[in-house]
């Protein structure tokens, strides 16, 4: 398969502060042992489908030096790799949104891959992302979102997915204030991880490329959207429950699911 | 590779220790590297080099690298960033009710001078 992970983990982290004022968002300490970036990581590495690109900008020796030390053997036993991709070493020499690095981490490679996952460095959950990008080539259209179900009351803090019947995604609400403005009866949340089809979403990067703003959620989506581009895959487990998920990018996220993990019962 | 066996939904990272000793740690996952005494930790997670001295008491907290709690403080509902140090002055700054409190840094922490 001719598949690349692109790992989005430049953040500057400014809703977890004081925990990022000397460390990159990714590298908070999550669990006694590891950092928030081993969860998705750990998902490439064990979803075994491609090289991963980890994309970097505030602090971003820290994330290349810790991912020599603790990341490069892994993937390189299991015949893969993971390298990082600094702002500063891009062609513009710096990112200027989510969407912004992707083009620029693909426009700087010699052959392009056929599929690109591109994944959040803040997120605590499992996956196995091979199903998710068999989900994305049996519509074949240029994006899949990744989608759970939510408490509706939460839908402030998550991108709304008005979703019909073969997973099609017909609208969507960047972090409404509540889930009545939306008018939407059976929302899905994004969880911010993608699969695109790498030839079409460089035309929408392209087209996006010189706008003041350029990030996934608030400008190239919505424009997939409108063009019926976009299907959600909704995670579910064996048995139909939505899997654990959390985005742990602020403080209270990131203290809950500390706590939620401590309440694991069984693996 | 860290954490590999330290994900949510593994059943290494819930270290539940009843009175070890003098201490007591119940459903917590503490680092090797934590030197606790004789205190309560309690549904709590320790980073490494973590420092917990007599009579603290720690309840669903998270204490990330290099934190020192002095003698007799408690802790409830709060994330302590790297190298807090709390005593009791500090303790007011994250004064809060128990496990719906979440973290709170609208005042600024005692930071350890080393």
């Amino acid at each position: 398969m001719d598949l690349m992970y692109l790992i989005l983990a430049g953040g500057r982290g400014e809703r977890l502060m004081p925990l990022t004022e000397n460390m990159p968002k990714p590298l908070v300490r999550f669990g006694s042992g590891g950092s928030i970036i081993d969860y998705t990581l750990y998902n490439c590495l064990e979803s075994n489908g491609g090289n991963a690109l980890v994309l970097t900008q505030y602090q971003a020796e820290m994330v290349e030096r810790y991912l020599s030390v603790y990341w490069m053997h892994p993937f390189v036993s299991g015949g893969t790799k993971v390298e990082p991709l600094a702002g500063e070493d891009s062609e513009k020499g710096v990112f200027t949104g989510t969407a912004d690095a992707v083009y620029q981490a693909l426009a700087g490679m010699s052959k392009l891959p056929e599929t690109v996952v591109v994944l959040a460095a803040d997120h605590v959950y499992r996956m196995n992302y091979r199903y998710l990008v068999d989900f994305h080539h049996s519509h074949g259209k240029c994006a899949t979102v990744g989608a759970v179900r939510f408490c509706p009351s939460q839908a402030r803090r998550f991108g709304v997915m008005e979703v019909g019947e073969e997973g099609l995604v017909e609208s969507f609400f960047e972090k409404p204030a509540t889930l009545e403005e939306t008018g939407i009866e059976e929302p899905l949340a994004s969880m911010g991880i993608y699969v695109f089809t790498t030839r079409k979403l460089m035309r929408y990067l392209e087209r996006n490329q010189g706008e003041d703003s350029n990030d996934f959620g608030k400008d190239v989506l919505p424009r997939m959207i409108k063009d019926c581009e976009v299907y959600a895959f909704d995670y579910r487990d064996g048995k139909g429950q939505t899997p654990y998920w959390m985005d742990v990018g602020d403080l209270s996220s990131y203290w809950q699911a500390q706590m939620d993990l401590l309440d694991i019962k069984d693996n | 590779m860290p954490g590999l066996g330290r994900l949510p939904f593994s059943k290494r990272e819930v270290i539940a220790r009843l009175r070890e000793g003098e201490k007591q740690i119940t459903r917590s996952a503490v680092a090797s590297s934590a030197s606790i005494g004789k205190a309560v930790v309690e549904h709590s997670i320790i980073g490494p080099g973590t420092i917990v001295k007599d009579g603290a008491v720690i309840k669903n907290s998270v204490l990330l690298d290099g934190a020192f709690v002095h003698r007799g403080i408690n802790i409830g509902g709060k994330v302590l960033p790297p190298m807090a140090e709390i005593d009791s002055e500090a303790q007011d700054s994250i004064a809060g009710e128990g496990p719906a409190c979440y973290p709170s840094f609208d005042k600024p922490l005692a930071m350890s001078s080393g």
